[in-house]
């Protein structure tokens, strides 16, 4: 599919804990993600804090190192590129942090910091360096005179933007944007967000998304994974997914998320999750979500479910998928029952 | 303000020992100078006077005569210009503790730096090393060295150093303090580590060497340079400590921790000799702790509103 631009496949992510009584243990941070994220949409990933996302996206720009799994950007197997021939590939992808407060060396004047990914990368003489971060600031909406000052000197929604700033500084194609609001004041939220959905057109730049309030991301994204304990749990397009979720987990999510109710369909019953999620060191067995699912039967503790697609661009891992009749009357197409179809498509590929 | 003019004071007028010693005082701090005289009061005063009390036996140097032109600070038991000594020996003290501090300083920053950064082997066998220069006692550690390559010699390569040069005194006492000021280094790069802007530079694809001197090491430096003159004062006092103990500054040169030691017998009958370099070691070690402070608030851009001290 060449509209893909990052392709992971069964990406596992692994800590190891040292000390302690037990001695050396093992969390299992993102246990077999495989996602595809599409030139020119912006893919956003949901879930409960400590659920891996953000590990995920600091895996699908090599931040991290996998444990195992592939990542691949334009074609381009990044997982075991060497430091040096994964530079070029860095230009290409860039990051957004988030928290604007720690993302920004406060030792250096913000005009430095925009112009870093610019000399790292040997573009232009200093001059052009200038301009470029001159232009840079104008772009997200900052004055260019403020360039020589300290990023203490600016209030977090400014810090963002020179955040998004150093991010767009070599016209990369692909950001990942790692809960870029969720440290800022809800009226700064939207200025922040509409700058970012202003770029994406400006720029046609790709985003993957990351956060764990579902009313930001239903307002940025095309598609939305929903992750769980480490792995994505569904799939889907975002309307179709805040319309009738397959997962129970993706359907007590929504149903707990307070600006969703508002739309002129029924309001959804409120289902209280109880407990927390597990402790990644003790995963439960079968499903990692059955402890705490409200329909679960004696199969989901014993048996993983993989993530199949059970209708086009609507993947889900679950042995009950709930609002099957909504997604056959939507596309008419559901042909699969409660019985997930063994795994055809690649990004069914779920570890065991 | 108040803590650098001091310090400037103690370190010009130290400058300025030879000018004192010639033009003023007209005395040679060096040699001894048991039957030298000088005047008090208007009158002919040998330096060193025969007890009267007791049963007369030895002699005392005169005390103060708070005469800048005749021993201002008395004598010492050799008959020396006290205040002279007291000149010439504050050169010596702040220059072994300002270049051992400064090497000591650069030394535990490039490895404290490096331990921190790429942590694993690389920190592990720094680490060790920090952990078997600390395991010995300060003093200890630096009195064998001293007594090693203060008869021998240093010889690295084509670079020699002779027996009595100051650069011994230097190197020691720099060495063995390095691990007082790289291990928090590290420590204080361990945490910057896991900053977001490293982050960020790593995604951006800076290199290792940029990322130490852009990212890290401005946000390191502060703390070595308010590290910088409290070593500064340490390194006067271990000198002066080696000193006393004959194996840091040789006689006949002085220094302020000789001088204390040339005090010590002296300590009832003439305490000047003593007090008034135990004196300047305090007002320049506060004054360089002061002024470590200043340096951080003026250092870190988030308090540029402090007033100056």
């Amino acid at each position: 599919m060449s509209d893909v631009l990052l392709r992971a496949r069964d990406v596992k992510k692994d800590f190891t804990l040292r000390g302690g009584v037990a001695g050396r243990r093992t969390v299992h941070a993102v246990t077999g993600v495989s996602l595809d994220v599409r030139r020119g949409e912006t893919l956003g990933i949901v879930g409960e804090s400590g659920c891996g996302k953000s590990t995920l996206a600091r895996c699908l720009v090599r931040l991290l190192p996998v444990t195992s799994g592939s990542v691949e950007f334009g074609g381009v197997e990044l997982t075991k590129l060497s430091r040096r021939k994964l530079r070029p590939i860095r230009r290409q992808i860039q990051l957004i942090f988030q928290d604007p407060y720690a993302s920004l060396n406060p030792r250096r004047r913000v005009g430095e910091i925009v112009a870093d990914p610019l000399r790292v990368h040997k573009v232009g003489d200093d001059a052009s360096i200038r301009e470029r971060v001159a232009e840079l600031f104008s772009v997200v909406g900052l004055d260019p005179a403020f360039r020589n000052r300290y990023p203490h000197e600016f209030s977090g929604g400014q810090r963002q933007r020179i955040g998004i700033a150093r991010a767009l500084a070599l016209n990369p194609s692909l950001i990942v944007a790692d809960e870029p609001v969720s440290a800022l004041d809800v009226s700064v939220q939207a200025q922040v967000l509409n700058l970012m959905a202003d770029l994406q057109e400006k720029f046609s730049l790709t985003y993957v998304f990351i956060a764990h309030d579902l009313g930001v991301v239903r307002h940025v994204s095309d598609r939305v994974a929903v992750m769980y304990l480490g792995e994505v749990v569904e799939l889907a397009e975002a309307e179709q997914l805040y319309d009738a979720p397959l997962h129970p987990y993706t359907e007590a999510l929504l149903s707990v998320s307070p600006e969703l109710d508002e739309g002129d369909g029924p309001t959804r019953e409120r289902i209280v999750l109880s407990g927390d999620v597990p402790d990644p060191l003790n995963r439960p067995e079968g499903c990692s979500f059955h402890p705490r699912c409200p329909v679960a039967q004696p199969r989901c503790a014993a048996e993983r479910p993989a993530l199949v697609e059970l209708a086009p661009d609507r993947f889900v891992a679950c042995h009950f998928p709930r609002n099957l009749a909504a997604l056959r009357s939507e596309s008419g197409r559901a042909e699969t029952g409660p019985e997930p179809a063994p795994p055809g498509d690649p990004r069914a590929a779920t570890s065991n | 303000m108040g803590a650098l003019a001091v310090l400037v004071l103690v370190i010009v007028v130290c400058l300025l020992a030879p000018v004192y010693a010639g033009s003023v005082a007209h005395v040679d701090p060096f040699p001894s100078n048991l039957q030298g005289t000088t005047i008090v009061h208007g009158r002919v005063t040998p330096v060193l006077q025969s007890n009267h009390q007791g049963l007369g036996l030895g002699v005392t140097p005169i005390g103060p005569t708070w005469d800048i032109h005749h021993y201002f600070l008395g004598a010492d038991n050799q008959g020396r210009d006290v205040f002279a000594r007291l000149l010439y020996g504050g050169r010596t003290s702040l220059l072994i503790g300002s270049t051992s501090a400064l090497l000591c300083c650069v030394l535990a920053a490039l490895l404290g730096l490096m331990a921190g950064y790429f942590g694993g082997p690389i920190d592990w066998v720094l680490s060790r090393l920090f952990d078997i220069v600390w395991a010995f006692p300060i003093y200890l550690l630096a009195i064998s060295l001293s007594v090693v390559l203060l008869t021998s010699g240093l010889q690295i390569g084509f670079i020699h150093i002779g027996a009595g040069s100051l650069l011994l005194p230097i190197i020691i006492i720099a060495i063995v303090y390095v691990p007082y000021v790289a291990r928090p280094l590290r420590g204080l790069v361990l945490s910057l580590r896991e900053r977001e802007f490293i982050q960020a530079a790593i995604g951006v694809g800076a290199s290792d060497w940029r990322i130490l001197r852009r990212e890290i090491l401005p946000n390191a430096l502060p703390s070595v340079i308010v590290f910088f003159p409290l070593m500064v004062a340490l390194d006067m006092l271990t000198e002066s400590a080696l000193s006393f103990l004959s194996i840091g500054v040789q006689p006949p040169s002085a220094s302020w921790g000789t001088i204390i030691n040339d005090g010590l017998g002296l300590l009832y009958t003439r305490p000047m000799v003593a007090i008034a370099p135990g004196l300047m070691i305090v007002i320049t070690a506060v004054s360089l702790n002061l002024l470590g402070d200043g340096v951080r608030d003026a250092l870190d851009p988030k308090a540029k509103l402090r007033g100056s001290i």
